[in-house]
C-alpha cells in the first residue's frame, strides 16, 4: 500500500444539498498535492471528511491503508493526519509556546515516516515563531496566525498535513515564509495536500492538481494537464485568474 | 381516563404550539436563545390578572392589553439588554437568565409568592365524554388556533412576515437584498413575545398565576422546537402535541408532580439520540 | 510550581487564615454562620468555575452536584460515621456527572446550558414525588457531627483545599487543556485533544469538589429539602461566578462571598435577596463583563497611573 492517503468515492450530503459527490484520489507517500476549485465546491467539507470533523454518507478514507471511518477528529490526528482551518482558530487563553507545546503527537506518525516534528520548539523555529513563545495568542496579525495554525498542526508529528487555504489574507513577506515553510516539510518527505486559490506561488511548485467543482473531481494531474482540461476551463471561465496563465 | 387525556392533551397541544411558535419566531429569525421568553408569559399573566381583579376591566379588552403591553415590554428588553450584546453569544444567554430571574423576583415583590386566580372570561362549563371542560378552556383552544392561522397568514402574505422568512434563512444575503435585518429583529422579538404572552393572558385563568410558572413554558416552548424542528409549521404543531399527550400521560397514569419530567426527558432524549428532530431539520448543527 | 500559582495560593492562604483567626475578636454566632455561607457557596462557585469559565460550557445545573452531596449527607448521616459521609457524599456526586455530563458531551453553548438547567429540576420534582425516601416537600433532617465553629473551620478549610486543588489545576497543563477546549473545541480535536474525556473530566471534578461541598452544606442548614435543586441555588451560583469573573476560580470564590454577604446585608427584605442578584448580574455583564476579578486586575495598573499622574 503506497498511498499514503486515498480518498474513495466520497459522497457527502447536507440536508438537501450534495456537498460532495462520488469523489476519488490517492496521494503517495512524500506528494505534495493542491486542490483547487471555486468557491463553494466542496474543498473544505472533503477536509472535514478526511480529519472527522464530518461523516460522509457514502465512500471511505483510508491512511496508509487503514481506514478511517467513524473515527474522532482527535482519533484521526493520532493516527498521524493534521490539518489547519481556513480561518485561524487560535487558543486566545493561550500563549504561542502553550499553543503549540498542548498539541498531543501521534506516535503513529513516526512508524507513518513523520519527519518528526513534534518537538515544539523545532516547530515554532520553524515557522519563525519561537522568539514570541510567550506572547498571548490572541495578539498575533494574521499571517501570524496562520503559521501559527500550521505550527499547531506540526507539533501532532502528521505523516500527512492539510492545509486549507493558507495563502489567504497573507501578505507577500508572509507567503514567502509559508512557501519556505512548505518546501521545507515536503523536502523533509511529510506528505501535503493543500487547498488554495493563491495558485501562483504553488503551481511552480506542485506537480499533482486536483480540481473540485460542485462537489465533484473535474480533473486530475499534473498543471499543465489539467489547464488544459476543457472543463476546468469552462469552470473557471470568468472566475478568479484564468488557468492558462499557470500551464 | 382516557377522555381526560385526550381532550386536555389537545387543550395543552394548542397552547404549546402557541409557546413554541413564539420562540421559533426569535431563535429561528435571529439565533437567539431568550431565556427570558417564560417571564413574558408570566408578565402577560400577572398584567391580566392586576387588570382585570384590580382594575376590574373587562377580560377580552384586558386580554389584549396585556399581548400588546408585553409585546413592547419584550422589544425594550431586546433593545436595551440584548442588542448591545449580540456579539457574544454567551453574554446574550446569560443577560437574558438574568432577565427572567429578575423579572420573577419583580412579581414576588409586587404580588409575592402566594399563587393568584383570575377569574374566567366564560364561566360555565361543558361535559363531553364524560369529562367536564370549563368554557375558558374551550375558548383557548379556539383562540389557539385563531392565532396560528394569523400567523401562518402574517408570515406568507405580509411584507413584513417575507422579510422574516428571508433573514431566517440567511440573514446576510437578506441584508445585501436591502431588507432591513435589525428592524427584523426586533418585529421578530415583539411577535415572539406576544405570542408568549397570548399563551400566557389565555392560560392564566385555569392555572394559578405564581412567580415560578415562567420557567415550564420556556423549557417546553424549546423542547417543542428540538423535537419538531425550525420552519415547519406541522412540524411545530406535531411535536407540541406529542409533548402535550405525553405529559398527559404521565400526570394521570404516573404522578402530577411528574409532568414536566415528561418533558424534560423527551427534551434530554432527543438532543442526545436525535438531535435533528423527528424530520431532520431541527436546530443543531 | 509556577509564581502566579505560588502567589495565588499564598493570597488564599493568607485570606482564609484570617478569616480563620476571626473568632478571636468576633464571636456573635450569626456572622460566623454567614460566613459559613458564603465558603460554602464559595466551594460551589469555584467548582462551578473549572467547568464554565474554563471549558466554557456555561452549566445552570451544578445545584445536582451539592445537592446530591447534601442528600447523602441526608441519607447516609446516620448510618456512616462522619469522616465516611464525605467521601460519599463526593462519590455521589461524581456519579451524577457521568449521568448529567454524557448526555450534555455532544451539546454546545445554548442547547448544553438549557439542558443543564433541566437536570436540577428533575431531581427536584423526584425529590418530591418519592416521599418515603427524601421526605418529600419536607425533606429530611440532618444530624450535623459539627456546627457552630466547628463546621466553620470545617468549610474554610475545605474552601482552602478546593481553590488550591483548583488552583494548581489550572496552572497546570490540565488546565490549559481546558481553557483551549474552551477557547475553540474545533481546534482542540485537531491539536488531538480528547474533548470529550476532557469535559466529562471538568465535570468529574467539579462535582466531587461541590459533593463535598454539599455535605457541609447539609449540616449547615441541619436539613436537606427538594429546594436544593431549586432555581434559586443553581442560578445563584451562576450569578457569582459570572459577578465575580468567570475562568479565574478566584474570581467566582470572591463572587460568592460578595453576594452572600451582600444579600444577608439586605436580610430584611430576604424574599428579595435574587432580585438584587439578578440586579448586579445583568449590570455585571453589560459593564464589567469580566466580573469583579477584572477590577483586581485593573487596580495595579491603575496604581500605576496615578502615580506617574501624582505631582513630585
Amino acid at each position: 500500500m503506497s498511498a499514503m492517503l486515498a480518498v474513495e468515492r466520497v459522497t457527502k450530503r447536507f440536508r438537501g444539498l450534495t456537498a460532495l459527490t462520488d469523489v476519488s484520489f490517492e496521494v503517495a507517500r512524500g506528494e505534495m498535492a493542491v486542490v483547487i476549485g471555486p468557491n463553494g465546491a466542496g474543498k473544505t467539507t472533503l477536509f472535514n471528511v478526511i480529519t472527522g470533523f464530518a461523516r460522509p454518507e457514502e465512500g471511505r478514507v483510508t491512511l496508509a491503508g487503514e481506514p478511517l471511518a467513524g473515527l474522532a477528529p482527535h482519533a484521526v490526528v493520532r493516527r498521524g493526519l493534521a490539518r489547519t482551518f481556513q480561518i485561524p482558530r487560535p487558543f486566545k487563553s493561550l500563549t504561542v509556546g502553550e499553543t503549540v507545546a498542548l498539541a498531543r503527537p501521534s506516535a503513529a506518525g513516526k512508524v507513518l515516516g513523520a519527519p518528526g516534528t513534534g518537538d515544539a520548539e523545532r516547530v515554532l523555529r520553524l515557522v519563525q515563531l519561537w522568539e514570541r513563545r510567550d506572547e498571548p495568542a490572541g495578539t498575533l496579525s494574521q499571517g501570524d496566525l496562520k503559521l501559527l495554525e500550521v505550527a499547531r498542526a506540526l507539533a501532532t508529528n502528521p505523516a500527512l498535513l492539510l492545509l486549507d487555504e493558507p495563502y489567504a489574507g497573507l501578505g507577500p513577506g508572509e507567503m514567502a515564509r509559508l512557501t519556505r515553510v512548505v518546501m521545507d516539510l515536503h523536502a523533509a518527505g511529510l506528505t501535503l495536500v493543500i487547498i488554495e486559490h493563491k495558485l501562483r506561488e504553488l503551481m511552480k511548485l506542485t506537480r499533482r492538481v486536483i480540481v473540485l467543482h460542485y462537489g465533484e473531481k473535474i480533473a486530475d494531474g499534473t498543471p499543465a494537464v489539467v489547464a488544459r482540461e476543457p472543463r476546468v476551463l469552462e469552470a473557471y471561465m470568468g472566475g478568479r485568474g484564468g488557468m492558462a496563465e499557470h500551464a | 381516563m382516557l377522555a381526560d387525556i385526550v381532550i386536555f392533551g389537545t387543550i395543552w397541544g394548542a397552547i404549546y404550539t402557541i409557546l413554541a411558535l413564539g420562540f421559533t419566531l426569535i431563535f429561528g429569525v435571529a439565533r437567539i436563545l431568550n431565556l427570558a421568553y417564560g417571564a413574558m408569559y408570566l408578565v402577560a399573566s400577572y398584567l391580566i390578572y392586576t387588570l382585570v381583579t384590580r382594575f376590574g376591566m373587562a377580560a377580552p379588552v384586558a386580554w389584549l392589553l396585556a399581548v400588546a403591553a408585553t409585546a413592547i415590554a419584550g422589544m425594550l428588553l431586546y433593545r436595551l439588554f440584548i442588542f448591545p450584546l449580540r456579539d457574544t453569544l454567551g453574554r446574550v444567554l446569560i443577560v437574558t437568565a438574568g432577565m427572567a430571574i429578575f423579572l420573577q423576583e419583580v412579581a414576588v415583590l409586587l404580588y409575592s409568592t402566594e399563587p393568584r386566580y383570575v377569574p374566567t372570561l366564560f364561566p360555565g362549563s361543558l361535559e363531553f365524554l364524560g369529562v367536564r371542560i370549563t368554557h375558558q378552556q374551550l375558548l383557548t383552544l379556539v383562540v389557539a388556533f385563531a392565532l396560528v392561522a394569523l400567523l401562518h397568514l402574517f408570515l406568507e402574505r405580509t411584507r413584513y412576515g417575507r422579510e422574516l422568512r428571508a433573514v431566517a434563512q440567511d440573514a446576510e444575503m437578506a441584508s445585501l437584498m436591502g431588507i432591513p435585518v435589525e428592524r427584523t429583529y426586533l418585529v421578530a422579538m415583539g411577535l415572539s413575545t406576544a405570542l408568549a404572552a397570548a399563551a400566557g393572558a389565555l392560560v392564566a385563568p385555569f392555572l394559578t398565576v405564581s412567580p415560578e410558572m415562567g420557567w415550564s413554558p420556556l423549557l417546553v416552548a424549546f423542547t417543542v422546537v428540538v423535537l419538531g424542528g425550525l420552519g415547519s409549521l406541522w412540524g411545530t404543531i406535531l411535536a407540541a402535541f406529542i409533548v402535550a399527550y405525553a405529559e398527559m400521560f404521565t400526570a394521570y397514569l404516573i404522578s402530577p408532580q411528574l409532568r414536566d419530567a415528561a418533558t424534560f426527558a423527551i427534551m434530554i432524549g432527543t438532543l442526545v439520540f436525535r438531535p435533528h428532530g423527528l424530520f431532520g431539520k431541527g436546530i443543531v448543527e | 510550581m509556577t509564581r502566579r500559582l505560588a502567589v495565588r495560593l499564598a493570597a488564599v492562604a493568607a485570606a482564609l487564615g484570617a478569616l480563620a483567626l476571626l473568632p478571636l475578636w468576633v464571636s456573635n454566632p450569626y456572622v460566623l454562620s454567614v460566613l459559613t455561607l458564603a465558603a460554602l457557596y464559595a466551594i460551589f462557585a469555584s467548582s462551578w468555575d473549572i467547568l464554565s469559565g474554563y471549558i466554557g460550557q456555561l452549566n445552570f445545573g451544578h445545584a445536582v452536584f451539592f445537592g446530591v452531596g447534601a442528600y447523602t449527607a441526608g441519607f447516609l448521616g446516620p448510618h456512616l460515621p462522619p469522616l465516611l459521609v464525605l467521601p460519599a457524599g463526593s462519590l455521589a456526586a461524581v456519579v451524577f456527572a457521568f449521568l448529567v455530563g454524557l448526555p450534555c458531551l455532544k451539546l454546545r453553548g445554548p442547547y448544553l446550558s438549557l439542558t443543564t438547567l433541566v437536570f436540577p429540576l428533575i431531581l427536584e420534582r423526584l425529590a418530591f414525588t418519592f416521599r418515603d425516601v427524601t421526605g418529600g416537600e419536607y425533606g429530611l433532617r440532618v444530624e450535623p457531627p459539627l456546627s457552630g465553629l466547628g463546621l466553620y473551620f470545617a468549610a474554610l478549610a475545605l474552601l482552602a483545599a478546593t481553590l488550591a486543588v483548583l488552583l494548581a489545576v489550572a496552572e497546570s497543563r490540565l488546565g490549559r487543556t481546558f481553557r483551549a477546549i474552551g477557547d475553540d473545541d474545533l481546534a482542540a480535536m485537531a491539536a488531538g485533544i480528547n474533548t470529550t474525556r476532557y469535559k466529562l473530566g471538568a465535570f468529574v471534578l467539579g462535582a466531587a469538589l461541590a459533593g463535598l461541598g454539599g455535605v457541609l452544606y447539609a449540616y449547615h442548614l441541619r436539613h436537606v429539602g427538594p429546594e436544593v435543586f431549586g432555581l434559586f441555588t443553581s442560578f445563584a451560583i451562576v450569578i457569582m461566578g459570572i459577578v465575580g469573573g468567570m475562568g479565574t476560580i478566584l474570581g467566582p470564590a470572591i463572587g460568592a462571598f460578595f453576594l452572600t454577604l451582600l444579600g444577608e446585608s439586605l436580610r430584611e427584605i430576604e424574599t428579595y435577596r435574587l432580585l438584587v442578584y439578578s440586579g448586579v448580574m445583568i449590570l455585571c455583564v453589560l459593564y464589567l463583563p469580566r466580573g469583579l476579578w477584572s477590577l483586581g486586575e485593573a487596580l495595579p495598573a491603575l496604581a500605576r497611573r496615578l502615580g506617574r499622574a501624582a505631582p513630585r
